[in-house]
């Protein structure tokens, strides 16, 4: 089954992919695939890997390896700024219904 | 005198504290990390950076306060967890450059919000101004729109001003535009209420510049062209202007399409365009249609009550808090900091702080302070001081507060070293003079001998003796001086084989030459004219409004000591609007004139005369303080009867 987050960060699934079991097998290597761009995934500590590979790429997302973790920050607080002003918004009008004005304008 | 501030603002007040204070005071306390004295090893703050507030770091090193050495500089490509604290310090020789973190997004509700609040203090009108639920609306929506567009319009600008907000992504711009709303909605909602007060605050943009960290438009843009929007949707706009303004700029459109050219506003920062391309053209052409409209409609409704005397108070109080907080910033990191952010200027002030500083030729050097531009500042000095010393002759007598302004406009006014104004306000001083006293010939002649001494004085006896011809070519010598390449650009060659041929444009230009080097605009001029290479569309009417990307990036001239601009208000409409704009300009405003001649009265006269002299040679139409203070007066000169205008 498909999964959204590798997509965002690794591409599409390629038609003949197949899931292998990498964790249980301690000698498996990864093998760079030339026709992959090489793509960057942080951990929650923000250390950073580079794979070369869809199979690797998501293996590593797989076990949570993902988007930077302050870039995801930044991204919630964008998003949350927005979320506030339109609460404040909706406050607002539903105080203004009863005469209250933020600047006492 | 009488006030527009109310007593009872504790509310406010303490948000404006809080405003002031709180977001430069946020850092985790739960932490072990401590700010650090400053000192030549700066690894403690490469290593923790974001991780110390400003204030922190101002308790440990009270010194950044008042020492020269240290530069605190506004970082606005930051996060928003990054929002004042300290981003990074690097050490150029004795010099510390401290720069703290400020995300723009946080910059336009938090500098938004600060203005807005400083316009609450106003007191309101008996009346709210009434516009339709819905053109409020489709105003608010469509300036807020405008404004989200600019940000892809010149995304070149603005993707170093905005930390990981993807400018290619649409979600960015619905980001921005809700923002931009909020601050708007909110902004207008308080100024409905104070819409006949907030006119004669227009001297405070000299003031609160209201230039929004990292971006490239002005607070009062905001304003403008949502009235503009306003005026647009109850269809208050003059048909003959928008169809010759459809035209103009659907053809700066159309030959905008090609090479982009880049343009690092500096000083202009707020009203210039930073980018010569297509998008940012059309962005440019749509903002100044509604930017005038708006003005308009603002002036419009405010014709019947407009009254002069109630500006010129407002211009009182502006003077001294120019000057002192120029040289407040000039001698403490900290308040400059604090000066370029809560003011909005468009460049931090100087760090200049010797105003009476003199050449290695022992001539004065201009001194900017807080504005941005010496000679814009001055052309307020020298306004302010006219109105001051009109109502000492006209009512004989004057305020103690009067006076002190009056003395510090003409300080400040020798600070700048703007002498065309100073020279400007003798003139004009003392034709008002002499008509008000109605002074004897021997008088007049004395006033006269006195203004030509002066004006020898300041152009300098040896510049006198030049010959004609030498001045006759001043521009030309400068011009084929900075020229690269062989030919130069069109501009130059149709010059130059103008006065090889010796044709009746080459004798015109000669005076404008002679003109020149009086003014001491001969290098200026001549660094203009080697740079202005317009094809025969752009000569006709021009690249389009606060468009300086095509002439600057377009022709490669020697270096000049600095981004110099053309020091001309004509020359800069010449660029933006071509030739036959400028024509337009200029019949429009004669036609105006005899028009409304009745209105008018020696006062309103010698007003526009000293606007008109100053525009000639100075950038000030390019600022939008000076382009809104000047369109003011010239406005209600023009408009209203000037007995009862400045009554």
């Amino acid at each position: 089954m498909e999964n959204q987050t590798v997509v965002d960060l690794c591409g599409d699934y390629p038609d003949d992919f197949i899931k292998q079991d990498i964790a249980s097998n301690p000698n498996f290597v990864f093998e760079n695939d030339s026709n992959y761009s090489a793509v960057e995934l942080y951990d929650k500590d923000e250390n950073a890997v580079f794979v070369n590979s869809f199979i690797e790429c998501e293996h590593y997302v797989s076990g949570g390896w993902g988007y930077k973790p302050s870039v995801i920050l930044e991204s919630n607080l964008q998003t949350l700024l927005v979320g506030v002003i339109l609460v404040f918004v909706f406050i607002k009008f539903i105080y203004s219904r009863i005469n209250f004005s933020f600047f006492r304008n | 005198m009488k006030t527009f501030f109310l007593k009872n603002n504790f509310t406010k007040i303490i948000f404006l504290l809080l405003i002031l204070i709180v977001p430069w005071s946020i850092s985790n306390l739960t932490d072990s990390i401590e700010a650090q004295k400053i000192t030549s090893d700066l690894a403690f703050y490469e290593i923790h950076t974001c991780e110390v507030s400003l204030t922190e770091f101002l308790i440990k090193n009270i010194n950044v306060i008042y020492q020269d050495h240290y530069f605190i500089k506004s970082s606005d490509y930051s996060s928003i967890t990054c929002f004042g604290k300290i981003a990074g310090i690097t050490q150029v020789g004795y010099n510390f450059y401290i720069n703290v973190g400020t995300n723009s997004l946080i910059s336009i509700l938090l500098q938004g919000a600060f203005w807005t609040l400083l316009i609450s203090f106003i007191s309101k009108d008996k009346e709210r101004f009434y516009v339709k639920k819905i053109d409020y609306l489709r105003s608010l929506i469509f300036t807020a729109a405008l404004f989200s567009f600019s940000f892809f319009a010149e995304v070149r600008f603005y993707e170093k001003a905005f930390y990981l907000l993807d400018l290619s992504d649409t979600r960015s711009y619905f980001l921005l535009f809700i923002i931009l709303a909020f601050v708007l909605n909110n902004l207008i909602d308080v100024l409905l209420n104070r819409f006949n007060s907030v006119i004669y605050f227009v001297p405070f943009m000299y003031l609160f510049i209201g230039v929004f960290s990292g971006l490239n438009f002005h607070f009062y843009s905001l304003i403008f062209v949502f009235f503009g929007f306003v005026s647009f949707f109850t269809k208050n706009i003059n048909k003959k202007f928008t169809t010759a303004y459809l035209i103009f700029a659907s053809l700066w459109c159309i030959n905008s399409v090609g090479p982009a050219y880049y343009f690092k506003p500096d000083k202009l920062r707020g009203l210039v365009s930073t980018m010569y391309d297509l998008n940012s053209t059309f962005y440019w052409s749509i903002y100044f249609f509604f930017l005038i409209s708006g003005l308009l409609y603002l002036y419009k409704n405010n014709l019947k009550e407009f009254k002069f005397q109630s500006m010129y108070k407002n211009s009182l109080l502006v003077v001294v808090p120019i000057l002192s907080l120029g040289y407040v910033g000039s001698a403490n990191p900290f308040f400059n900091f604090m000066n370029f952010y809560y003011f909005g200027q468009q460049k931090v002030g100087t760090n200049n702080s010797s105003p009476l500083l003199l050449n290695q030729w022992s001539e004065r050097l201009s001194w900017r302070g807080f504005s941005s531009s010496a000679e814009t500042v001055g052309e307020f000095f020298a306004l302010v001081a006219i109105l001051g010393l009109f109502k000492i002759v006209k009512e004989r007598k004057t305020t103690l507060l009067e006076s002190f302004v009056l003395m510090f406009s003409l300080f400040g006014l020798y600070l700048s070293n703007n002498r065309a104004a100073f020279l400007a306000l003798v003139l004009v001083f003392l034709i008002y003079f002499s008509k008000k006293q109605k002074l004897s010939q021997v008088k007049v002649l004395i006033g006269v001998s006195s203004f030509l001494i002066l004006l020898i004085y300041s152009i300098g006896f040896e510049n006198i003796l030049q010959s004609i011809s030498f001045s006759g070519n001043s521009i030309l010598t400068q011009a084929n001086l900075y020229k690269s390449g062989e030919f130069g650009n069109s501009a130059l060659i149709a010059l130059n084989n103008s006065y090889e041929n010796k044709t009746l444009f080459s004798y015109i230009f000669s005076f404008l030459s002679f003109i020149s080097f009086y003014l001491n605009r001969s290098e200026l001029w001549g660094i203009f004219f080697s740079r202005y290479n317009p094809n025969f569309v752009e000569y006709l009417f021009g690249s389009g409004p606060f468009n300086f990307g095509q002439m600057y990036g377009e022709t490669y001239i020697k270096e000049t000591r600095s981004l110099l601009f053309p020091h001309s208000s004509i020359l800069s409409l010449l660029v933006f609007v071509g030739i036959f704009g400028l024509l337009l300009v200029t019949i429009f405003f004669i036609f105006q004139y005899l028009k409304n001649k009745s209105n008018l009265n020696t006062i309103g006269k010698v007003f526009i005369l000293f606007i008109l002299l100053n525009i000639i040679k100075s950038d000030s139409l390019i600022y939008l303080s000076s382009f809104t203070f000047y369109t003011i007066i010239i406005y209600f000169i023009l408009k209203k009867k000037n007995s009862t205008l400045f009554n």
